[in-house]
């Protein structure tokens, strides 16, 4: 038998149960603006009836309850969002550095290495047809000086881009152990809050939006236990699990590419981590290539010019300053003029015969402008800059060109997410009408059982 | 399709961002008519630029040697022509001293003449260019290749060897001539002559004399001719080269640059995509429901 305030028992449910509406459509736009924030909504369900018997069995309702309050997310639209932004990040992960090496080449502004073999080639062009011209000597010596410095400075400014690489790799790799942490931290309180029937909607945001972090930056592979912890892996490797964080490896091999945890290798294949390798890789390229250019230079000019004789009568040596073999040369590094060379024009040679006009030497070197050298894979020097030059563009404009792709689909998918997930402002609003309304119905029908008992009660105070 | 209001504002905030990405590139690219800044932009283009430009530094140095051997050549040319003259006098005194009616007299100052002729014939074969160069003793440019030795015949300490210069790629051309036989023998002819005229010698003048200085004058032309022809290939070189620059410099310039109408036209365009995306965003933004509910 239902009690004589059952009605008002029903009215002060609704009142709760929209008043707790309200709540969560306040939290909803209070949170509008949060990045990764998924709109809850208030599941409502008729409470459990009363049986009654008043002649024949009966189900009196007892008016609305809460089922729960549910977070309206695509776990599929999830996934995919993490794996295209584990690509995004792999085409962010070593831009800036790649950016940087690509502003050292300033043949754009025919102030580069390219402009430099022109010079260099053409002064010993004007210095084999007038070999006894001091002033023409001093203009190799010049253009070569140029030449060097121009590779060296590229060289180093190679150098700095691949350290600052190496220590972004570290730092990321610090980030996605920290994010590792906080993802086996909040598995905690999730799994509790779960244990104890609860939904732990904001604790879900926040983790979705620790495993979005650490997707950016390699790729990963989730699971939930039926408990809702998440599991985390990476390549292979367990990096988060019910029982907490393994902490993510922090021993990184810049030539393979793989994580190690001591034991195994894991593979890195997207993220940032992979981006910075990829551009590792690049940068090696650059710099080898540099190398060989420089080398090669070396020793051709030096061949040739060490045949030379002064006009003094002395045999003259190198052009520019090489190790004695067997050692092996060591690249752009050090690449420059001979220090007799530097310090004085006059050991330049420009014939065999030691005669004032003889420019046979000059001539030979500047003929080499136009050779395929064997050392350059059959290229000239012009077109192996020129080649070196067009990869290193290359290796951005890909990425570039890459990047919009792939921004394109991230954005895609995040506004597919949206559409699921996202809070609209103008439909919360309409929401907030209709609980609203709601309310004040319940409130009306409170107001009429106050008014009834109160009748009752009046009756009886007499 | 449900729109969530974040998103909804991504969407103009990203659009803003592109369209003015698109704004300062094409400003940037009106300002200095420029196609490519950096090796990203166009690596293939950049590529073809890098080519044109070594080919134009390739031509512009064998222009550069080609006027340094025009030089040479020029300096020749001066050095034979006052020397074609002095032979030419050689030669008119020669016949003059052959006719048996003039007198001693006259033939001693011819002889005084043929003498001041003969040295001046050293000074021209020791000539040099504007930089010190001597322009007859082949790869010995830093000595005189002319001297006199001790029976008074003139000598020469130059070599054979010519001063070539590159005039195109994979070629070069000699920007000297060999002028030491001539020299020498125009020396020792002169010396003969002078000293027929002193003595008296007429039948030697007649019929030994005046031939080998036509012989000599005959040379002096030969190789004038050479010096001239030389001096008209360099010329015709010289000319191909200065079309070859102008058309690698076009071409540059096509590779390179932006044409500035259409540099404008772009600016325009993207400031209008700019402008709207602002325009829809400030619109849109007035509207809510929240200025419809009381």
């Amino acid at each position: 038998m239902p009690g004589s305030f059952h009605g008002i028992e029903t009215a002060s449910r609704a009142l709760r149960a929209f008043s707790r509406s309200l709540d969560t459509i306040g939290h909803n736009l209070a949170n509008v603006d949060t990045q990764g924030y998924t709109r809850q909504t208030v599941e409502l369900s008729a409470s459990q009836p009363l049986d009654v018997r008043s002649g024949t069995a009966m189900s009196l309702g007892t008016g609305v309850d809460i089922a729960g309050i549910n977070r309206i997310k695509d776990a599929f639209l999830t996934q995919q969002a993490l794996e295209a932004g584990s690509d995004l990040g792999r085409l962010d992960g070593g831009h800036a550095q790649l950016r940087s090496v690509e502003g050292a080449f300033l043949d754009t502004e025919g102030r580069g290495i390219a402009d430099g073999l022109d010079k260099f080639f053409a002064s010993w062009s004007a210095l084999a047809s007038n070999p006894s011209q001091s002033g023409l000597k001093l203009e190799v010596q010049a253009a070569g000086r140029e030449l060097a410095a121009l590779v060296r400075s590229t060289y180093s400014r190679i150098q700095s881009a691949k350290t600052e690489l190496g220590s972004t790799v570290k730092n990321e790799l610090a980030e996605a152990d920290k994010l590792a942490g906080q993802i086996a931290e909040l598995n905690k309180g999730i799994v509790s809050a779960k244990a104890n029937g609860a939904s732990p909607n904001d604790l879900l945001d926040d983790r979705d939006r620790a495993v979005a972090a650490l997707g950016r930056i390699v790729e990963v592979k989730t699971s939930e236990d039926l408990n809702g912890a998440l599991n985390v892996s990476v390549g292979g490797l367990t990096v988060v699990d019910s029982g907490g964080s393994r902490g993510f490896p922090q021993t990184y091999d810049p030539v393979s590419g793989t994580l190690s945890d001591g034991s195994n290798t894991f593979p890195v294949r997207s993220g940032t981590i992979r981006g910075l390798w990829e551009a590792s890789q690049s940068l090696n390229d650059f710099s080898s290539r540099l190398d060989t250019m420089a080398n090669t230079l070396r020793t051709e000019t030096n061949t040739l010019h060490a045949t030379g004789v002064l006009p003094n009568g002395s045999t003259a040596g190198n052009f520019f300053g090489d190790v004695l073999p067997p050692l092996p040369q060591t690249g752009a590094i050090d690449f420059g003029l001979d220090p007799a060379i530097s310090a004085d024009p006059n050991a330049i040679a420009t014939g065999i015969s030691g005669a004032a006009g003889d420019g046979s030497i000059a001539l030979g070197l500047s003929r080499m402008k136009e050779q395929a050298i064997g050392g350059l894979g059959g290229k000239t020097f012009t077109a192996f800059h020129r080649d070196l030059v067009g990869d290193v563009g290359r290796a951005l404009s890909t990425r570039d060109e890459a990047k919009i792709t792939g921004q394109a689909i991230f954005d895609g998918l995040e506004a597919r997410a949206q559409e699921v997930s996202g809070v609209s402002v103008d439909e919360e609003m309409a929401n907030m009408l209709r609980v609203q309304r709601s309310y004040q119905a319940a409130a009306k029908v409170l107001s009429m059982f106050d008014e009834m008992t109160g009748e009752l009660m009046g009756l009886l105070n007499r | 399709m449900r729109i969530s209001t974040p998103s909804q504002y991504d969407g103009y905030a990203s659009r803003i961002r592109e369209t003015q990405a698109r704004v300062v590139e094409a400003q940037t690219r009106a300002q200095d008519l420029k196609r490519f800044h950096r090796p990203s932009d166009d690596p293939t283009g950049l590529g073809a630029v890098l080519d044109v430009r070594a080919y134009k530094a390739s031509v512009e140095t064998y222009r550069e040697n080609l006027a340094r051997g025009t030089g040479l050549l020029k300096g020749a040319e001066n050095v034979l022509s006052e020397t074609a003259t002095g032979i030419g006098r050689g030669t008119t005194l020669a016949i003059a001293g052959a006719n048996s009616s003039l007198d001693p007299a006259s033939r001693k100052a011819m002889a005084i003449e043929i003498d001041a002729i003969r040295k001046r014939l050293v000074e021209l074969g020791n000539s040099r260019d504007a930089d010190g160069t001597y322009l007859f003793g082949g790869q010995v440019t830093d000595k005189p290749p002319f001297a006199l030795d001790a029976t008074g015949g003139l000598v020469y300490s130059g070599d054979a060897n010519p001063i070539l210069i590159e005039s195109d790629a994979g070629e070069t051309t000699p920007a000297n001539v060999d002028a030491a036989g001539l020299f020498t023998t125009a020396y020792a002819n002169l010396t003969k002559l002078r000293d027929a005229l002193e003595g008296n010698d007429v039948a030697a003048l007649a019929d030994l004399r005046l031939p080998e200085m036509q012989a000599t004058k005959n040379e002096v032309e030969a190789l004038r001719g050479v010096v001239g022809t030389r001096l008209q290939t360099f010329a015709s070189r010289d000319a191909n080269h200065e079309r070859r620059i102008d058309e690698l410099a076009g071409r540059a310039s096509d590779l390179e640059e932006v044409d500035f109408a259409e540099a404008i036209v772009q600016y325009q365009q993207a400031q209008t995509a700019y402008q709207a995306a602002l325009q829809v965003t400030s619109n849109a933004s007035r509207i809510s429901l929240m200025d419809y509910l009381q």
